[in-house]
């Protein structure tokens, strides 16, 4: 039996061994890649040859849809996503949907050990105030670098361990390792709406209860909305659809994300993804979407909005490279559900031959249900 | 007549040594600690478009392939992205698939269990196996002390060592 370096040593030469047969992009490729968020021009020759893999399996498999009958469009049950599609032909005739994913994702599924509390008004709204609380078991690197010396964040009084805190916008971070080792809980504390120095006083009522780490006094009419593992979308029945420009990929790209769940978890989960995606600084302003109260994130990779479609249907829409954001999000267009539906359903990839015209989705608008 | 340097051509010239060189081991970076064969590449490719971004003080620095190393280590952690860069990877650039062969059962085996430990201790075991980087390259790359370094290699190791053997006896 080898020991456990000669298994990683053998696991680590079969990776280098395969990694090595990816076929190289030209560094031309990165070049258009950032042209996304800057203008750079491409240096050198396109190749546009595209091939068709299968989607990798990192999730479970599509729970079944609601079939249709005669009389509905939809048998009612699990089939509650709203058939919306974006109306490339309002925003850019260079735009094709060149991808499709439906999957659902058990309740409980999540790689992450970390645990979120939300915390807000009774019946908070998407843009309304939020204090999020994320215990990290195991320690952060926010405290095992040197992210917490950065110009960016101050230091905070804190019971125990020590604390950093910075504000962008509408949010506030408060980071806060709750003792000397560096590889015990740390927790992550996000206010949205919320001034600073509630949020402070917040902080310093958070305790380490039976349930866990709490917010023991939270700001005046909080409730918790959500108490469960930190996910990246809510469980349910997930669908991302992806326009982008052909052949060159370069912009506009646009996704749209549409989360199925059971009730306000949805919103919390799906929301604290979309502002706290640690890897983006995001600026969040409130914004009236497809009649719904939602928010507008600008971020780095692009802008998101983020809204509730319908009680059990969070969206997120995130726009790059276009010249207006708010046209993609006009361009919304909801269509008859058994196209929508056949439009999941029977997607394919984009055909092989750069030069081969794409048949682009042309919804047709018939009202909603 | 007067030769001309154009510093725009110089200047992609470094940087696509730097790529041609470094890109395989951040593929294999990607890919071990994603999990995503299909979203290796484009998770690699867009830890690369940050270099170029601002290359002009990445090429200055010590060790730029530590730079790109510790941007994908950062950004392979986001969910998000990793699920963009699974759709992405339908999109082709060059000539063929951009997706890391199939590794056999007991690499995926391995690794499955490595992308379980805390993120950090991932992190520095697949730095130190697959990358050959020693204690200061991932202290360098991590931004973490020596010291806590080999810790979680330590620590890593034997957590290993016991959910592999669990899972064998099992």
């Amino acid at each position: 039996m080898n020991t456990i370096e000669e298994r990683l040593e053998i696991a680590a030469a079969d990776v280098r061994e395969k990694a090595a047969l990816v076929p190289p992009r030209t560094s031309g490729s990165v070049a258009r890649r950032t042209s996304l968020v800057r203008a750079i021009q491409a240096a050198t020759t396109v190749v546009a040859v595209f091939a068709i893999l299968a989607a990798t399996a990192l999730l479970s498999g599509r729970s079944d849809h609601a079939t249709t009958d005669t009389t509905d469009n939809v048998v009612s049950g699990t089939d509650g996503m709203p058939p919306l599609l974006v109306d490339t032909a309002r925003v850019d005739p260079n735009l094709s949907l060149v991808y499709v994913q439906d999957d659902t994702i058990p309740a409980s599924a999540t790689d992450n050990e970390r645990y979120l509390r939300s915390y807000g008004p009774a019946s908070a709204g998407l843009a309304d105030p939020r204090l999020w609380l994320v215990t990290y078991p195991n320690g952060s690197d926010f405290f095992r670098g040197e992210g917490f010396r950065d110009p960016g964040w101050d230091t905070i009084e804190v019971p125990t361990g020590r604390a950093s805190i910075t504000s962008q916008g509408a949010t506030t971070v408060v980071m806060w390792q709750v003792n000397d080792d560096t590889d015990g809980p740390v927790l992550r504390i996000q206010a949205f709406g919320i001034d600073s120095d509630t949020v402070t006083t917040a902080v310093a009522s958070i305790a380490d209860a039976e349930a866990g780490w709490v917010v023991q006094t939270p700001p005046d009419g909080f409730v918790e909305l959500y108490a469960g593992p930190e996910q990246s979308a809510p469980g349910g029945r997930t669908v991302m659809l992806v326009w982008m420009d052909r052949p060159y990929y370069v912009a506009p790209e646009i996704t749209l994300w549409l989360y199925e769940g059971q009730d306000q978890t949805v919103t919390e989960i799906g929301l604290h993804d979309a502002v706290l995606d640690p890897s983006t600084d995001a600026s969040v302003v409130a914004q009236e979407i497809r009649g719904h109260a939602g928010a507008r994130l600008t971020t780095p990779d692009g802008v998101f909005y983020v809204w509730m479609e319908t009680p059990t249907v969070f969206a997120r829409l995130l726009v790059q490279g276009a010249t207006d954001p708010q046209q993609v999000l006009d361009s919304l267009t909801e269509i008859d559900r058994d196209s929508w539906n056949n439009t999941i359903d029977t997607w394919t990839p984009p055909p092989l031959e750069s030069d081969t015209p794409l048949t682009t989705i042309a919804p047709t608008t018939t009202g909603t249900e | 007549m007067v030769e001309v340097t154009e510093p725009a051509n110089a200047f992609r010239e470094d940087f696509e040594a730097f790529y041609a060189r470094e890109r395989s081991a951040v593929i294999g970076l990607a890919y071990v600690l994603s999990g995503s064969r299909a979203g290796a590449e484009d998770l690699a490719h867009d830890a690369f478009v940050a270099a170029y971004q601002d290359w002009d003080k990445v090429a200055g620095y010590d060790n730029p392939g530590s730079w790109v190393r510790r941007v994908l280590a950062n950004r392979v952690t986001s969910r998000f992205r990793r699920r963009r860069s699974e759709a992405k990877a339908l999109l082709r650039l060059s000539g063929g698939d951009l997706t890391v062969p199939a590794v056999n059962p007991e690499t995926e085996a391995v690794w499955h269990e490595v992308r379980r430990l805390p993120r950090r201790q991932a992190q520095a075991i697949a730095l130190r196996y697959l990358d050959d980087q020693d204690v200061a390259g991932i202290a360098a790359i991590l931004e973490c002390s020596e010291n806590t370094i080999r810790t979680h290699l330590r620590r890593g190791r034997e957590t290993l060592a016991r959910r592999l053997a669990d899972k064998e006896t099992s």
